[in-house]
């Protein structure tokens, strides 16, 4: 009888721990299939940015076009009118500053950055996703999915945990958050999300006339 | 009974003398001192040795599948090292921003102060009252819009910009050539400064690496333990402590098991040919004590042995045998007092002694210091062993031969082929390597061969391995400028940049980092002082700005601790001292790039060859105070240098033999006869190197010298006995061709016994030399008796048979 119980314990516990797994890796391909067959995709975001050397916290808005046809490119910008603008098309990153009517071109594999997770798309399969990231768990409460990883290669320099936030019957990405090692964190809040929209070319090459070229640190 | 055990106990004895000799030798692992003083390659190596390698500076390497992986291991393994206070004074890591903040305040500060003032002017005007708090809201701005927030993180520590306006604005950092991670973040290193031994001495930093080696086995086990195999992690180590207890180990290793390998072969061979144990023991104890006395001498000459030194002990078995041996067969053949044997044969052997141990001190016009040593260790052993055969081996080998007659032995010697098979030979084989050389692969020297490179090294694996995932594909090489003072240094390396430069324009660079900043530059730190005290001055007005802006204390701590290490090195200043870097981090940092040391200055550039063997690059870019520490050139230099060597030793030595011969023989036929035995024996090397892995390289060559010699002795050994038996070749072969034939076969021991050595230089000359002397030996004891005959075809000589064993 003891044998018995210490069996189906053992089971249980066995059990659970599978179905948490699964539960998780469930998550992670929910928010995945939303992801597929998306070429195009606008995004407008807040982001709110705590740092320990800041007394307060910054928030701003702001605007991402990702075009994943052909050599993919995208946009992004924040504040309105916007402070930043970067874009990539082809191997090329360009920032612009309009405030300042300055612009600079550098590689695009120079911009290892948090940010690129954003840029870059987000991954459409498993396969894609575990190449990108290491899962490290997931939260669910109720709908929302706290799914947190930390990003491989050169990108998880300083960051010390990585999370998409999902929510909604289909699993949807609601929000991104980074957690540096020096406590600071920075989160970004989707908005509205539209999906697969004629996106146009000029979009990824604004008009640099009238600026000047510099390299910005 | 007392006879039987007597030998035994006196051999003990002198073999236990000789291994505390061993033992009481201390072998150099510097390599540096071995190579040609003259050469801008081997000058940048010792500085760098001398300046920069730092004894107890042990690199640990640690290697993962992802970034994270490592970082995260580094960070645990630099927190456990920093535990063990006995062992570790200091460690260092890759500078990070996170470190920087918290540790960077002074090294920030300083390359300010040094700096330009121009630099520094601009400096204080972005800072001036009025104008600052343009600066902070900028910075706000760009935190604000940053892309990345990683960009935004080091502006808001970091908001008027003493950072990204550091030494190195707008130019290519001098730390970028040194890098501690590899750019796909997998592969990172740590310093670690050791402490508790001397770590000068080998044998203390074997101790040391032993006790490191266990915590870094413990600790490792310890991580990967509960990990996925992607968190896991590989440790390994390098560095001068790893050389330093390796080369050491290696050599103790190589001196012992030469000795122990020639001494057990020869006495194998002695055995075989004599079958007597009781000379033999005698024979074994004068071996060791001349070993134990030339050990003695020559610690007391040199102090230190080097890694190339250590072969000697072996080669010098090999040669002051064949004098034993020659005694005890006379001693045989001729019974009598040992006056009376030292009579017969000493001259012989003193002279035999003389001209060999010429023929290794010539060795000193070669351009390696390294060989040159090794040659004199060996003819100095030579002299030694002639007199301590002589004196104290002659009483018991004449002692024992009157209670043996000289009958009993075996004819083991093989005879002489007839006339047509030898002539037919002596014409085959040249034409052989001359028909190799036109068919085979021309025997150059190896290209890329470091001689002074132990076989198989750990710290050497993880060496290469460091350097190709830190530099890849980009190798820089450095360069070494020095100079009495900073002064003059700034001098230097201003000349040191114009010729770099020149260098890359005519295609032969294609990389130049200049390390000008980093150098202490006292004009600068004078002319400057007075723009630091100003805006040491404003310190509290901008603390308070920064923190009305918005700043934490955080936020603040990298300014105010750049202010606070203004205010210290402008005390410096007034006490007229140049300016270092302080703090660990700062003063560390520098060290890497600018030392001072015994009165002088050096300062470490770094360049990419384009051909890095190519040596137009170092010529275009050294000059006395400038040199580059490149092996692939060195090793162009090198065998550039002992080709021509080659040629200096031999060519006159050669025409000062045959002009000797030509005096000693009085005879053409002779002369010829010993030109061609020389002849014989290079074609066959040749054909050898043509036709096996054995290979020509800066090190081995220079044992055609030692070759030439030997070949040289041999034939004229034989061609006395030929003439004193009037052609008699039997008589010959069982008389001088056995002794000849012992000689050349343990001295080929001797040599040969130098394969098993680790370093590749001594290995190779071992491998050449054995297998050249055996050729003699077979060319001088088989071949030449029957060329001979052919030659003196009128003399009535008798041909040679095998009788039976007697």
């Amino acid at each position: 009888m003891y044998l018995v119980t210490v069996n189906v314990l053992f089971i249980g516990v066995l059990s659970v721990g599978l179905l948490r797994a699964d539960t998780g890796e469930a998550a992670v391909k929910q928010w995945l299939a939303t992801n597929r067959g998306v070429d195009t995709l606008k995004v407008e975001f807040t982001q709110t940015r705590k740092l320990t050397s800041l007394k307060s916290v910054i928030r701003q808005r702001g605007f991402l076009w990702v075009d994943r046809r052909g050599e993919g490119s995208f946009r992004w910008q924040t504040g309105d009118p916007p402070g930043t603008i970067v874009t990539r098309k082809g191997g090329q990153l360009l920032i612009v500053r309009p405030r300042s009517r300055q612009y600079e071109r550098r590689p695009a594999g120079e911009s290892g950055s948090s940010m690129a997770i954003l840029a870059e798309g987000f991954p459409r399969s498993w396969e894609e996703f575990q190449r990108k990231y290491h899962l490290v768990g997931v939260k669910s409460r109720g709908e929302v999915h706290r799914i947190n990883v930390q990003p491989r290669g050169q990108l998880d320099r300083g960051i010390q945990l990585l999370t998409f936030v999902t929510g909604g019957a289909r699993g949807v990405l609601q929000a991104l958050e980074v957690k540096f090692r020096d406590g600071s964190s920075q989160q970004i809040v989707f908005d509205k999300v539209e999906r697969r929209l004629p996106l146009s070319a000029e979009l990824f090459s604004p008009d640099l006339s009238g600026y000047q070229a510099t390299k910005f640190k | 009974m007392m006879k039987k055990v007597l030998p035994v106990v006196v051999v003990s004895l002198i073999g236990v003398l000789a291994i505390l000799a061993i033992m009481r030798v201390r072998f150099s692992p510097d390599v540096f001192e071995l190579l040609p003083e003259d050469l801008p390659e081997a000058r940048g190596m010792e500085q760098i040795n001398r300046f920069f390698s730092r004894d107890a500076q042990l690199i640990v390497t640690v290697q993962g599948e992802s970034s994270r992986a490592v970082e995260e291991a580094v960070v645990a393994l630099a927190a456990s090292l920093r535990e063990k206070k006995e062992l570790v004074a200091d460690l260092f890591q890759e500078l990070s921003f996170e470190r920087l903040v918290k540790e960077g305040g002074p090294l920030v500060a300083w390359a300010w102060f040094n700096g330009s003032s121009e630099r520094l002017n601009s400096l204080q005007e972005r800072l001036a009252a009025g104008r600052s708090r343009a600066v902070l809201e900028e910075s706000l701005s760009r935190i604000s819009d940053a892309f990345a927030a990683e960009n935004a993180l080091i502006l808001s520590y970091d908001p008027l910009g003493l950072v990204e306006g550091g030494p190195e604005a707008g130019g290519e950092d001098a730390l970028a050539a040194d890098p501690m991670r590899s750019p796909a973040g997998d592969f990172e290193i740590l310093y670690v400064e050791g402490k508790g031994v001397d770590f000068s001495n080998y044998r203390e930093v074997r101790h040391w690496l032993d006790e490191m080696r266990m915590e870094l086995k413990v600790w490792l086990q310890n991580w990967n333990g509960g990990r996925d195999k992607e968190a896991q992690v590989e440790v390994r180590w390098t560095g001068t402590p790893a050389f330093m207890a390796e080369i050491g180990s290696e050599m103790e290793q190589d001196m012992t098991v030469s000795v122990v390998l020639t001494v057990v072969l020869i006495s194998v061979l002695f055995f075989l040919l004599h079958r007597q144990l009781a000379p033999l023991s005698w024979l074994l104890a004068a071996m060791m004590g001349v070993l134990a006395v030339t050990l003695t001498i020559a610690e007391l000459a040199l102090g230190e042995l080097s890694v190339m030194s250590v072969g000697f002990a072996a080669i010098l078995m090999g040669l002051a045998v064949d004098y034993g041996i020659v005694l005890y067969r006379e001693a045989l053949v001729s019974p009598g007092s040992a006056r009376e044997l030292r009579r017969a044969v000493g001259p012989g052997i003193l002279w035999a002694a003389v001209t060999t141990a010429t023929v290794f001190l010539s060795l000193n016009l070669s351009s390696l210091p390294g060989l040159a040593e090794l040659g004199n260790l060996v003819a100095l052993g030579i002299l030694v062993g002639a007199v301590v055969m002589l004196f104290g081996f002659a009483p018991l080998a004449s002692a024992m031969a009157r209670r043996r007659s000289s009958g009993g032995f075996r004819d083991w010697v093989p005879p002489s082929p007839g006339n047509g098979i030898a002539v037919m030979m002596a014409v085959c084989v040249p034409l052989c390597a001359i028909g190799s050389l036109v068919f085979g692969k021309w025997p150059g020297l190896e290209s890329n061969f470091h001689p002074f490179r132990i076989k198989e090294s750990p710290a050497l694996v993880s060496w290469k391995e460091m350097r190709e995932h830190l530099h890849g594909e980009s190798k820089s090489t450095p360069a070494v400028i020095t100079a009495p003072d900073f002064e003059q240094l700034h001098v230097q390396l201003e000349a040191f940049g114009k010729r770099a430069s020149s260098a890359r324009d005519a295609g032969l660079l294609d990389r130049v980092i200049l390390p000008n900043s980093w150098v202490p530059h006292p004009g600068h730190q004078r002319r400057n002082a007075e723009i630091v005290r100003e805006l040491v001055a404003e310190q509290g007005r901008l603390l308070k700005e920064m923190d009305e802006a918005g700043f934490t204390d955080e936020g603040v701590s990298l300014t105010r601790s750049v202010m606070d290490s203004w205010e210290r090195y402008l005390g410096e200043s007034e006490e007229g001292k140049v300016v270092l870097p302080a703090g660990s981090m700062g003063k560390w940092t520098v060290a890497r790039i600018v030392q001072e040391q015994d009165g002088a200055v050096a300062a470490i550039a770094a360049l990419r060859p384009v051909t890095p063997g190519d040596r137009s690059w170092v010529e275009a870019v050294c000059d006395e105070r400038s040199n580059v520490a490149n092996l692939a050139s060195l090793g162009t230099a090198l065998n550039e240098r002992i080709r021509e060597d080659v040629w200096r030793i031999f060519l006159p030595m050669m025409a000062l033999l045959v002009l000797a011969l030509a005096l000693i023989y009085r005879s053409w036929k002779d002369l010829v006869l010993t030109l061609l035995t020389l002849l014989f024996g290079g074609a066959t090397l040749v054909i050898v190197t043509v036709w096996t892995p054995l290979s020509w390289n800066s090190f081995n060559l220079c044992g055609v010298p030692l070759l030439f010699g030997t070949g040289l002795d041999f034939s004229i050994h034989m061609l006395f006995a030929l003439r004193r038996s009037g052609g008699n070749l039997g008589e010959v072969r069982r008389g001088m061709g056995k002794a000849v034939t012992f000689c050349g076969l343990s001295s080929a021991i001797g040599f040969g016994s130098l394969a098993t050595a680790s370093a590749h230089g001594l290995s190779s000359l071992g491998l050449v030399c054995a297998a050249g002397i055996l050729v003699n030996t077979f060319v001088a004891v088989v071949l030449l008796p029957s060329w001979y005959r052919a030659l003196h075809s009128g003399m009535k000589s008798e041909p040679d048979s095998v009788s039976p064993v007697t």
